[in-house]
């Protein structure tokens, strides 16, 4: 998705590393004309600024070495699976004086800059309350087992992490309350997630198997504010308060390749200096590995219905 | 019986088992520590379910008739006992030539295969040639086969005929014959029965549930679930006639049939002297089955074919019970 993005952009890409053999030959006749290595090392000279999206577990490693080589970084969501490596990447940042990003690409959905400049506008009054729902039949054409078969890959950090990053966008920093997961050995599939931020109670249902609403739910003092969390809805705004006079929001059809090619622009203004609202930061990718780690410190497992020995004659 | 051929240390090697009954297969084999589990997985983002146990999860092409015995070497070697529950278009005699041959030399000497009661064409003769194989090889081969398997997470008993009832009354053939129902956990401990019996087990085998259930039952068991009539039984002539014609033409049928002249006049009439009248049945959309649908169920499932209940395994789950569990899937997995 990123090349791809890159290629539309007219941006030349200069390298492409992958440790598979066999990916490198894909991507050698893919882009003929960039520079195709087995590790970062063997082409350090080739660029300035690195995409890097490996499998989750590799994302700190990764970061830091491409960073204390002297790069600047953006890097595939979740930023890290535990606080202590998210802050250990935004340190080298700070320390090499280097550009670090999270790519948190589902910001680019345009209702999501929208609903969030409405709700800093205070026009709605309080928050009372939020649901948020992200679930489905996962369709994400996985390359590697990297998807499941790792430290971080259940469903609240693979997928999860994209609703995550926006609560705490919208509503400050989030602290986890409790968080029950399908888990049984492995990686979890659901997961029931109540958050506070601030006075803000938050209910988050992540699922890797159920057709859930994938939607947020503002229940505001004014009324519900319903927006969508992803493109597959018909509607990216499904809901505001009645009586509110809102800035008007314009529906698009915007698939996931222009939210890449939007990422794309706000990373270029980040760079000059524009640092945009839909650009996650390393504060950012700290709260979402935060949130990530301590789902998995507090979490309990709780059978699926469904595991339960049939009732029989 | 750990289903590992005596030896509890060597995996069961699972084919197919991101779908449905595979899923569920390493749910109860995985989750209640039966043997140890390895995943033949073709996609890693439909992984969800299983990869909620520590299981082995290994990666292979899709079973086609392209596929040769050493591609199944990651998935087969090491493992005491293999079992299939891979389905799809693709299949054919050389695929299950392969796997088969894959087992041989993986030293694996039973196989089985939940296979389709009703599969034709490349599907059958890949259950055929299973079979053939395994007498050949010497490996045991055991197809379950299966009618109609209705439970959580399963297409064809639990979405699309909660779709079609969502859509309106489903027709009915009235000579059709019984619904070949198997509850999806009866069915996984039909297949385990034939993994873990001690005993040399090799043929084919059908698994139905517990008792006679008409698809009549079926389609009101899930129209309950939406609180609406799910069935519609038409004389069986009638209905061959409908589902020939233009699927045009069927978007506009209703069930039940506008009443005719004379039994709005004798409602009329009832009314009018004060006598009562029995509420009409609310009109809905007539769902049509394909004449392929009809012609399965006109006629019984394998009625030769070898009970499962050969294999020591008898089915448990009532009709009643599987429904209510399939209703609460349902509910779970489509809150929307």
């Amino acid at each position: 998705m990123h090349a791809d993005a890159l290629g539309r952009a007219g941006i030349p890409v200069a390298a492409l590393i992958d440790p598979d053999e066999q990916r490198r030959t894909e991507l050698a006749q893919a882009w003929p004309d960039a520079l195709v290595a087995a590790e970062p090392g063997a082409v350090l000279d080739a660029f300035d600024l690195a995409l890097v999206a490996v499998p989750d577990r590799f994302h700190a490693p990764v970061s830091i070495e491409l960073l204390d080589a002297g790069k600047d970084v953006l890097v595939e969501k979740p930023m890290a699976g535990t606080r202590a490596d998210a802050e250990a990447m935004a340190a080298i940042a700070e320390a090499t004086g280097r550009f670090l990003a999270v790519g948190h690409v589902r910001r680019n959905l345009a209702v999501k800059p929208w609903a969030h400049a409405l709700l800093a506008s205070g026009q709605l009054g309080r928050v009372e309350r939020v649901e948020a729902s992200q679930g489905g039949r996962d369709d994400w054409v996985a390359a590697s087992e990297g998807y499941v078969a790792q430290a971080v890959g259940g469903v609240v950090a693979n997928q999860g992490a994209h609703t995550i990053d926006v609560l705490a966008w919208w509503f400050g920093p989030l602290e986890v309350v409790s968080c029950t997961d399908d888990s049984r050995g492995g990686q979890e599939a659901n997961a029931a997630i109540e958050l506070v931020a601030g006075s803000i109670p938050i209910h988050l249902e992540l699922s890797r198997v159920r057709s859930l609403r994938n939607t947020i739910r503002i229940h505001t003092e004014r009324g519900l504010l319903e927006v969508a969390l992803d493109q597959y809805q018909p509607k990216q705004l499904i809901g505001v308060p009645e009586g509110v006079e809102v800035a008007p929001f314009v529906e698009q059809t915007q698939d996931l390749a222009g939210q890449f090619d939007q990422q794309l622009v706000g990373l270029a203004d980040a760079l000059d200096g524009r640092w945009p609202d839909t650009l996650a930061t390393p504060a950012s990718g700290i709260q979402v590995a935060s949130v990530i780690e301590a789902c998995a410190r507090v979490r309990t497992s709780e059978e699926p219905w469904w595991m339960a020995p049939a009732v029989t004659r | 019986m750990d289903g590992t051929g005596g030896d509890p240390v060597k995996p069961v090697a699972v084919l197919g088992a991101t779908g449905a009954i595979g899923g569920r297969f390493v749910e109860v084999v995985a989750g209640d520590g039966r043997a140890p589990v390895r995943a033949l997985v073709h996609r890693w983002w439909h992984t969800g379910r299983i990869a909620r146990f520590p299981i082995e999860l290994c990666s292979a092409p899709t079973l086609t008739a392209d596929t040769q015995i050493d591609d199944l070497a990651a998935v087969l070697d090491g493992a005491g006992a293999a079992v299939s529950l891979v389905d799809g278009p693709d299949l054919g005699p050389e695929a299950g030539t392969a796997l088969v041959g894959g087992c041989a030399r993986a030293g694996i000497h039973r196989l089985v295969h939940v296979g389709c009661a009703t599969a034709t064409g490349r599907r059958r003769a890949f259950e055929d040639a299973l079979l053939a194989a395994g007498d050949e090889s010497g490996v045991e081969v055991a197809v379950v086969a299966a009618g109609l398997v209705y439970g959580p997470f399963t297409q064809a008993g639990a979405h699309e005929p909660l779709d079609l009832v969502r859509r309106g009354r489903v027709a009915v053939g009235a000579g059709s014959a019984p619904c070949p129902l198997v509850y999806v956990d009866d069915l996984v401990e039909a297949a385990w029965a034939a993994a873990a019996r001690e005993e040399r087990t090799h043929g084919r085998f059908l698994a139905l549930g517990p008792a006679p259930v008409t698809w009549v039952d079926l389609y009101e068991a899930f129209g309950d679930i939406v609180d609406r009539a799910g069935a519609a039984v038409l004389p069986d002539d009638e209905l061959a006639a409908l589902a020939a014609s233009d699927p045009a033409d069927l978007a506009e049928l209703r069930w039940p049939p506008e009443p005719s002249t004379s039994q709005r006049a004798v409602r009329s009439l009832r009314r009018r002297v004060g006598l009562s009248v029995e509420a009409r049945t609310p009109r809905r959309r007539l769902v049509v089955p394909s004449p392929d649908v009809l012609a399965i169920r006109s006629s019984p499932v394998e009625p030769d074919a070898v009970p499962a209940t050969a294999l020591g395994w008898s089915p448990v789950v009532p009709f009643e019970e599987g429904m209510r569990r399939t209703a609460a899937y349902l509910r779970w997995a489509e809150p929307a």
